[in-house]
């Protein structure tokens, strides 16, 4: 009934507190009225209250939905539930879903069929005279701003060097705060975050003038894309308006036409982001899920963003195939897409395609690189590589001979090592120009994610 | 380095220093790079940016991984035997993370099945076999021919590597080794060794004897404790003029637990005078009569006396002595000697004598595995963990059993309490019936004792009987004791569904 493995389900948990509470609760005693069919599973579970609560779960997407009090989605009670219904299924019986269950499938199904809402921009398309005139009046504004904060980039970055990068160790946290808030002002919110990020790098460690010195130019290169937008080609003006941060209406783009085919979830990875000035109070969580088309040979990049206690997307579980449409976002390498609809929960994948080596994977990044300079993270496999180490560093090691490092920030060196036994493994990766932070293994048909939730 | 390397690294020192106060000074390189940063590079502090940006991008987009010496890293031999099922791998990893006290459960239930820990839990699994290298001989099994290999690569989990290989290792091999090897090397070939049964391990030991320290000396002696026999005797009473105090404090522990040492002889010599047996008449009962040594000389030091009692043991000198040397005497001497039942020898005991006596007869009992001394000293004391041990592995549980149905609740479960190996079925229905009853008729809900002894005893229950536990044990109101028995009933549970996720 169910394909979904013990490890996908407990990727889904918001925090390691919740993975184990939702594995307590996956003990049959804890439940009464167990009962689940094709499209759902539900129960109810004895907590402190004197009602038990109602646990249900969508198993189509999956999606959760819980009596209980706990703002963490999912919580434990459908942890618990999900991970009993694929460890003992027989315990589940087939009958008719009771009122509460069949209430909020239907409800669901509702939402489903609806097609996506009109913006306010699709709107004015509908009346074309006035809606054209707020948008040339609005976009002139945005141009205006924009030009005026990355003047004052420009005019930063140029001190930058002219002082030395030497000088930029000893800054407060204001020294890059400052210049990053008026780029929020200036409604380039994507620049902002490259200039705070900027912040973190004369700490990191060997080597970071030179980092240092690739982004500022990294955003030399945008600021200078800016000034002749108008003379690029449509999908470098498209990568430029993307760096600076406009962002792409999705609905917009849904309503263009994917492509229909089969894709393989290769991988994914969570990171935090501080919102606005650099505390840690509020921490946006941002979710790269990697794919690929097995019929066209490409990557695609489906981002979610969760603020605290927000639920992350769990529709793309890394190691599953599915037949799926998705719309890519314009750009000179098209990379970032969206799902615009999918058949089904997919099954899982026996094997992890990848490049045979070191110079066919990084003669991609290089075509990428040409036609995008800002792609920051890039999906690479190697399909036949050996987890080995250079003096203390981990790497790996493809069928010539090469090898390249793997991030420092990679905790689990020896989960990989042990997996290929000295053999070669496919592995998959995201790769940054320098590192590589491994995500998922395969090794003779077993598909392993190596960052579980813990 | 190619002129790009070169470039950029000048333009990274440029940066550092800061064109203001340093000219930027950036050599022109050839070819198309040459004619890409064209102008550029004739006021390259006023284009730096732009040239900084165009050769960082280069760099990257051309940068290649290099090759690396041919690597003497020998691939693993392929496993013959199949990983456990997810559902197992999964709860393992929870095990390991949360429950470590239930790992070795895990572990000796995962060894008959003929399965093996998967590969990427190996990396957690030794790290715990590392902490825990009493738990080796359990480990080992468990973890194929991966794990065995994984453990060769990393120096934390060296002592597992070994102790796989010494499994196999030829005599000559193992000499080799123990020539070469450190402190930790030899204790674990030793114990390896002595598992194996072979004089291999003493004639190693007594070869590099001398050279080693006081402690190693130690350290290494006491593994003769695995598979103790008379053919150490001769060793271990030479030791016993070892310079080292600790040495010979093991040596005479180790010589006591062999009767027919020479050491037993001189004790049975020394505190047979000292006991005697004063035959009941009408009109009073049969007696043990006590005399206490009057010296602890060398001779009686050298046997492992020592001459000062713990403080906490608030005991005479002359007390503690006789104490001692009971302890190593086989308890059958005395019933030998004076033709009685070790029961009517009990029994004769004076009140005053009765704790230094009977406590050293249980010691001497277990030690000597004396059945008929520990049966009677059972029945005075079947709460005795180490008499309970000392009984044939088929006598054990029958004896809890019987207690648990016969004696009043608490003693009964503290004699389950000291049976320390897992319980049967039928055992563990028998208790839980008993607590119910003693919950249903008296105070149980307020027995704090009788809970630690549940949360004790609990990963020791058959866990395949929990549906009929929670049956006869729910549905109680006091809070207290509800939370007692769901603690207990939910532990029961998670061991039996881990142990039927292992079942091939």
């Amino acid at each position: 009934m169910s394909p979904w493995t013990v490890d996908q389900i407990l990727a889904l948990a918001p925090d390691a507190g919740s993975a184990k509470a939702g594995k307590e609760l996956a003990v049959a005693r804890k439940w009464v009225n167990l009962g689940a069919n094709a499209e759902a599973a539900w129960g109810e579970c004895q907590g402190s209250a004197r009602v038990p609560y109602q646990t249900q779960i969508d198993l189509r997407e999956p999606a959760f939905k819980c009596s209980c009090p706990s703002r963490k989605f999912p919580c434990k009670h459908g942890l618990g539930l999900f991970l009993l219904l694929a460890g003992q299924p027989a315990i589940f019986r087939h009958i008719e879903p009771p009122a509460w269950v069949s209430d909020w499938l239907a409800k669901r199904s509702q939402k489903a069929e609806q097609p996506p809402k009109p913006s306010a921009q699709i709107a004015e398309k509908a009346d074309p005279a006035a809606g054209q005139k707020a948008q040339a009046k609005r976009a002139a504004q945005r141009a205006a701003r924009v030009a005026q904060g990355l003047e004052e980039l420009q005019r930063w970055l140029n001190d930058l060097t002219r002082q030395g990068l030497a000088s930029a160790q000893g800054q407060p946290d204001s020294f890059w705060e400052a210049p990053a808030a008026r780029l929020v002002d200036a409604q380039a919110p994507g620049l902002a975050r490259r200039v705070r990020q900027l912040a973190a790098i004369p700490a990191s460690g060997e080597g970071w003038q030179g980092r240092l010195l690739e982004q500022a130019g990294r955003l030399h290169l945008a600021i200078e894309g800016y000034r002749r937008l108008e003379n690029l080609p449509p999908e470098n003006q498209a990568d430029v308006r993307s760096v600076i941060g406009w962002a792409q209406d999705q609905d917009e783009l849904l309503l263009q036409a994917g492509r229909q085919e089969r894709w393989l979830v290769l991988g994914r990875r969570v990171e935090e982001e501080a919102l606005g000035a650099l505390t840690r109070a509020s921490m946006l969580k941002i979710q790269r899920t990697w794919l690929w088309g097995l019929d066209t040979h490409r990557p695609a990049l489906v981002l979610h963003f969760a603020t605290p206690g927000q639920p992350l997307d769990a529709s793309l579980p890394p190691g599953t195939q599915l037949e799926a449409e998705l719309v890519y976002f314009p750009g000179a390498f098209p990379l970032r897409a969206v799902v615009k609809q999918r058949a089904g929960t997919g099954q899982p994948a026996a094997a992890l395609p990848g490049y045979a080596d070191w110079q066919a994977a990084t003669a991609a990044y290089a075509a990428a690189l040409a036609a995008n300079p800002w792609v920051d993270t890039f999906p690479l496999a190697l399909e036949a590589a050996v987890p080995r180490q250079n003096g203390e560093k981990w790497g790996l090691c493809d069928p010539a001979g090469r090898w390249n490092p793997l991030s420092p920030d990679c905790t689990f060196p020896w989960q990989l090592f042990a997996l290929s036994g000295g053999h070669p493994l496919a592995v998959f990766g995201e790769y940054d120009g320098d590192f590589l932070y491994p995500l998922s293994a395969c090794t003779q048909g077993r598909w392993i994610n190596l960052e579980r939730a813990r | 380095m190619n002129d790009a390397s070169t470039l950029w690294n000048e333009a990274v020192t440029a940066a550092v220093l800061g064109s203001e106060s340093h000219p930027v000074a950036l050599t022109r390189p050839s070819g198309a790079l040459g004619e890409l940063l064209g102008a550029w590079l004739d006021d390259p502090a006023q284009n730096f940016l732009s040239i900084a940006a165009t050769l960082s991008l280069y760099c990257s987009a051309g940068r290649l991984p290099a090759v690396l010496p041919a690597a003497t890293l020998a691939p693993c031999e392929p496993d013959d035997r199949s990983p456990c099922r997810p559902a197992a791998s999964a709860r393992l990893a929870t095990l390991l993370e949360h429950h470590t006290d239930l790992l070795l459960e895990w572990l000796e239930a995962l060894r008959p099945t003929g399965q093996r820990i998967p590969e990427e839990l190996l990396p957690e699994v030794l790290d715990w076999g590392h902490r825990h290298p009493e738990h080796l001989t359990r480990l080992l099994p468990t973890l194929g021919k991966r794990g065995v290999w994984l453990a060769g690569h990393h120096p934390a989990w060296a002592e597992i590597a070994l102790a796989a290989w010494v499994e196999n290792a030829s005599p000559t091999e193992i000499e080799t080794t123990w020539g070469t090897g450190n402190r930790a090397a030899r204790r674990l070939l030793l114990e390896s060794l002595r598992q194996q049964a072979t004089p291999l391990a003493r004639h190693l030991l007594a070869a590099t004897w001398e050279e080693g320290s006081a402690e190693e000396r130690t350290e290494l002696l006491a593994v003769l404790e695995t598979g103790l026999g008379p053919q150490d005797e001769p060793f271990l009473e030479a030791t016993l003029d070892d310079r080292s105090k600790e040495v010979r404090r093991v040596a005479a522990g180790l010589l006591a637990r062999l009767p027919a040492s020479r050491l037993v002889q001189r004790q049975v010599e020394r505190a047979r005078p000292l006991l005697s047996w004063k035959a009941g008449g009408l009109l009073r009962k049969a007696q043990v009569e006590v005399a206490l040594p009057e010296s602890c000389d060398k001779a009686m030091q050298r046997d492992g006396v020592e001459p000062k009692p713990p403080p906490r043991l608030k005991m005479g000198e002359k007390a503690w002595w006789l104490a001692q040397m009971l302890k190593t005497i086989p308890p059958v001497t005395w019933s030998r000697a004076w033709g009685q039942r070790p029961a009517a020898i009990l029994e004769a005991v004076p009140a005053e004598w009765r704790d230094l006596l009977h406590e050293s007869w249980i010691t001497a009992a277990a030690h000597n595995a004396d059945l008929d001394w520990v049966e009677a000293l059972l029945a005075r004391y079947p709460a005795s963990a180490e008499l309970l041990e000392a009984l044939p592995a088929g006598h054990r549980e029958p004896f809890v059993f019987d207690r648990i149905q016969n004696q009043p609740p608490l003693e009964g479960m503290a004699v389950a309490r000291a049976y320390r190996h897992p319980w049967s079925a039928r055992l563990t229905r028998a208790v839980v019936g008993r607590l119910y009853r003693y919950y249903q008729n008296g105070d149980a809900s307020r027995d704090i004792s009788l809970r630690l002894l549940l949360e004790e005893t609990g990963p020791r229950m058959d866990a395949s009987v929990f549906a009929e536990a929670a049956k006869t044990l729910e549905g109680h109101e006091e809070v207290g004791w509800q939370r007692t028995v769901e603690n207990l009933l939910t532990l029961l549970e998670f061991r039996h569904l881990m142990l039927e996720e292992l079942q091939p």
